[in-house]
């Protein structure tokens, strides 16, 4: 009898040093959801020792309402499906505060000859605070690294823009040139020869314009000295539109602005002024002649960006045909004298060097609206207006 | 038939020194006979389909084109497209020469893969280049 005795209570022992000196907290809930055990390790937690928990129900221990819920609903989910149920816990409670816990509901089941008895619950609950930390910065660093590759991408492709523009604008150009000095030399009246001075002028001119916007562009996307400042949608837009005033009633244009839901952002004002010369200088440019010009300018917040839409209800632009080229240097669509295929795309890159984007919907004869999405700026986030 | 190796030639092109500087040189090499030049694919479009309507009573039909890519209007890719559907209805071997500042390797590739295409030339146009053209259309007649 002795050694049986001593036996269990060796097995006791173990078991205790087992359940005691395991990292999880294991804890025994009655059927009226009152602890009955919870073993040492809620001590490392809660600063408390396990008698502190025995006999208690969850709601005495001055816990916040939404952590006792989530905690008595698996409980109750455990007890009346008598299946394991696990939650994931992130507390604030006490001591315990920013831990995440894992946790199982484990149903105690006693067979009876004709049916199953849950008779407790156990909990195990571990502390995963590390991992989600882990996962967590793995994430961001994943984030960044889509982030790193998507500005590689429009690197690469700027680039790529770039040697096009070179090889077919300035290109063009210097053959004409080229081509008008071997002519030149053949001709032998001075009225002939002042003719080809004139084209080479004018080349020259158009070679110098070229370059004048390439290295803007350059200087843009360098992205060097862009100051950013609290700027307000409604007084920028504002002295865009006195700077053009002339222009602008010259055409009896009606213009409507509604910057109530997003009124300001965190922006370069010389880029924001740009972009509003630009975009109003192309709706006046475009405008239809049968009908009076009308310009909704409106702003909104949307997930990370505030979104600025310019609609005019002009010629339009069929964009099946023309697509993103809008977007790209010396492409002009309507055989208009004037146009020069700059506006829209130095709006694009200086857009996109502050990590914003553009885009355009368009039907011919009806108008054009043009959506730009400015990337909030940390500050923009917090500051909610 | 004329004596001129290129009886008829159509340049479609926007930038209008390139037109000026070009009908210089096919004027001093007195390898052609006729030009008609056009500002962008629309009007040229137009007028090959003109053209082909008129075909029985005149049968005057360009053997050669210059054509641009970056044009107003209708650029050079669109054009092409529209002029693979007419072609059929022309009726006659027609050699057009993609013309273009891009010395682009993708573009040209581009070009090239358009079986109505027969070739891609990188401005300006030469003496040489026309030489060339001549020959070729003299191969196509024999």
């Amino acid at each position: 009898m002795q050694t049986v005795e001593s036996n269990i209570q060796i097995l006791n022992n173990h078991f205790e040093l087992i359940v005691n000196n395991n990292p999880d907290i294991i804890c025994r809930y009655n059927l009226d959801k009152k602890i009955v055990f919870i073993n040492d390790t809620i001590k490392k937690y809660s600063g408390k020792d396990p008698d502190f928990y025995i006999g208690k129900s969850i709601y005495e221990f001055g816990y916040s309402t939404e952590f006792m819920l989530k905690i008595e609903s698996a409980l109750d989910k455990c007890i009346s499906e008598k299946e394991m149920c696990t939650i994931e816990l992130d507390t604030t409670e006490g001591n315990m505060n920013g831990k995440c816990f894992n946790i199982n509901f484990v149903p105690i089941i006693e067979k009876r000859i004709d049916y199953q008895e849950i008779v407790g619950v156990f909990s195990v609950s571990r502390d995963i605070t590390a991992e989600k930390l882990i996962k967590k910065i793995e994430q961001n660093k994943l984030q960044e690294q889509k982030i790193l590759s998507q500005r590689l991408i429009r690197k690469a492709n700027k680039l790529q823009n770039f040697a096009y523009i070179v090889s077919h604008n300035l290109r063009s150009v210097t053959s004409n040139i080229s081509m008008l000095l071997s002519i030149y030399y053949t001709l032998k009246t001075f009225e002939e020869k002042e003719d080809i001075v004139n084209k080479i002028n004018i080349s020259v001119k158009r070679l110098n314009d070229t370059i004048h916007d390439l290295s803007e562009t350059v200087k843009i996307n360098q992205n060097i000295n862009v100051e950013l400042e609290e700027l307000y949608f409604e007084s920028i837009f504002n002295k865009v539109c006195a700077s053009i005033s002339s222009l602008i009633s010259s055409t009896e244009a009606i213009i409507e602005t509604d910057f109530k839901a997003c009124e300001k952002i965190i922006y370069n004002k010389v880029y924001l002024e740009s972009i509003f010369l630009n975009l109003l200088t192309n709706a006046i440019k475009y405008r239809n002649p049968k009908k009076n010009l009308f310009i909704k300018v409106e702003t909104k917040k949307k997930l990370g960006y505030s979104v600025l839409s310019f609609s005019d209800n002009g010629v339009g632009i069929n964009l099946q045909k023309y697509g993103n080229k809008i977007f790209g240097l010396h492409k002009t669509f309507h055989g208009n004298q004037d146009a020069r295929g700059v506006g829209l795309f130095i709006t694009k890159n200086q857009i996109e060097s502050l990590d914003g984007k553009i885009s355009v919907k368009s039907k011919v004869d009806e108008g054009t609206t043009f959506i730009i999405y400015f990337k909030n700026t940390n500050e923009d986030e917090s500051k909610p207006n | 038939m004329s004596q001129n190796p290129i009886d008829y030639l159509c340049v479609i092109d926007d930038d209008e020194i390139y037109q000026f500087t070009l009908l210089k040189t096919i004027e001093a090499s007195k390898l052609v006979r006729k030009t008609i030049s056009f500002y962008n694919g629309e009007l040229a479009i137009n007028f090959l389909n003109e053209q082909i309507k008129n075909q029985v009573e005149n049968g005057e039909f360009p053997d050669v084109i210059f054509l641009d890519l970056n044009m107003p209007v209708m650029d050079g890719w669109e054009f092409l497209e529209l002029y693979v559907q007419i072609r059929p209805n022309i009726g006659k071997k027609v050699l057009v020469y993609v013309v273009s500042s891009s010395n682009i390797e993708y573009e040209i590739k581009k070009a090239k893969s358009i079986s109505d295409v027969s070739d891609y030339i990188v401005k300006p146009i030469t003496r040489e280049h026309l030489i060339t053209i001549a020959e070729e259309l003299a191969k196509n007649m024999n």
